[in-house]
């Protein structure tokens, strides 16, 4: 208790000495503080630095997932299938067999495979001669 | 100690009367939006605390270099900190690591005795600089108890002299001390402890007993 006593009041002691005697700590020059105030790095607008980081990412992907679907879209795609490869063939060769007359080949399969009215009425006038 | 005190006061009211901001952390809040006037305020009310720990840990050299070095460090850090009710031992923090830098660069540079003897050459020269000035001062008894105590804090390793500075001299709770200083309360406490004996042991030697 008795040592317990006399080490606090040593502590006390010492820290009031130090306090009391501390070094008086020497005085800024006079320009000091405009010279800091004249350093300081101008801010930056820190949500408007966020909007423009985050629009670049943003607008790439967005383009990037454009391109991605409309050339997913546009990719010939391959008949495995032989009715599929059929099919094909009947949606999209019509137009090598009579080029002039778009109109005829418009609608169905059965239409484009019977001959036109105009071409079977010649056809059948020619074998009369 | 009263003149400090006035000035700080001085300060405070400056803050209040200029700006009409009231609070601590509103003048915070208004620095981290890049306000430079507020700044300054920040900078009057707090300086002659940074000024005061970097002198207690560092000497008189460079002083305005390294205050202002801690400053600049605290504009850039200060829009990333969040708790604003922190600043005082974050300020601290960084005016620690501003002078374990310090220290640093002047151990690659030279090496530690021939760097104390001349250190201890120029503190003891600017000292009797401030003796001659001060020759008309009553009391030399207090200016040679003055020179004792910064013999005394130079004699301690950083470590005890750091937890000594922020504690004893600049009266911050262990706890706070902790933090600036990234340790456990316990090792303050320990580090306290063994600081104040050495400092004792300095002061004895020096014929001062307690």
């Amino acid at each position: 208790m008795t040592n317990s006593h006399n080490h606090n009041h040593n502590k006390n002691n010492l820290v009031t000495f130090l306090r009391h005697n501390q070094p008086i700590t020497p005085q800024p020059s006079p320009d000091l503080e405009q010279q800091i105030i004249d350093s300081l790095e101008p801010r930056h607008n820190r949500k408007r630095y966020r909007t423009v980081t985050w629009s670049i990412p943003s607008a790439i992907a967005t383009g990037f997932l454009f391109t991605t679907v409309s050339f997913g879209v546009r990719t010939p795609r391959i008949a495995i299938e032989p009715k599929d490869l059929e099919n094909f063939l009947v949606n999209n060769w019509q137009d090598t067999l009579n080029a002039r007359n778009n109109n005829v080949m418009s609608d169905s399969e059965a239409y484009w495979l019977l001959p036109t009215v105009s071409e079977s009425k010649q056809a059948l006038s020619v074998s009369a001669q | 100690m009263s003149e400090m005190l006035a000035s700080k006061q001085a300060s405070k009211a400056d803050t209040e009367s200029e700006t009409g901001v009231q609070t601590e952390q509103e003048l915070i809040l208004l620095c981290q939006q890049g306000d430079r006037e507020c700044f300054r305020l920040l900078y009057q009310r707090y300086q002659q605390r940074v000024r005061s720990t970097l002198y207690q840990l560092c000497g008189k050299a460079l002083l305005d270099d390294l205050v202002q070095e801690v400053f600049l460090r605290v504009w850039k850090g200060l829009p990333k900190l969040k708790k604003t009710k922190y600043f005082s031992t974050w300020l601290y923090r960084i005016s620690w690591n501003v002078a374990t830098d310090r220290r640093r660069k002047l151990a690659k540079v030279r090496d530690k005795t021939s760097f104390n003897e001349q250190y201890a050459d120029k503190d003891r020269l600017e000292y009797d600089k401030d003796l001659s000035n001060t020759q008309d001062a009553p009391d030399l008894m207090h200016l040679h108890y003055q020179d004792l105590v910064q013999r005394g804090l130079d004699n301690l390793s950083f470590e005890h002299r750091s937890v000594l500075v922020l504690h004893d001299l600049e009266d911050l709770p262990q706890k706070e001390v902790a933090q600036i200083l990234d340790i456990p309360v316990g090792t303050v406490k320990s580090r306290l402890f063994h600081a104040r004996n050495l400092f004792k042991k300095f002061l004895q030697q020096q014929g001062i007993s307690f």
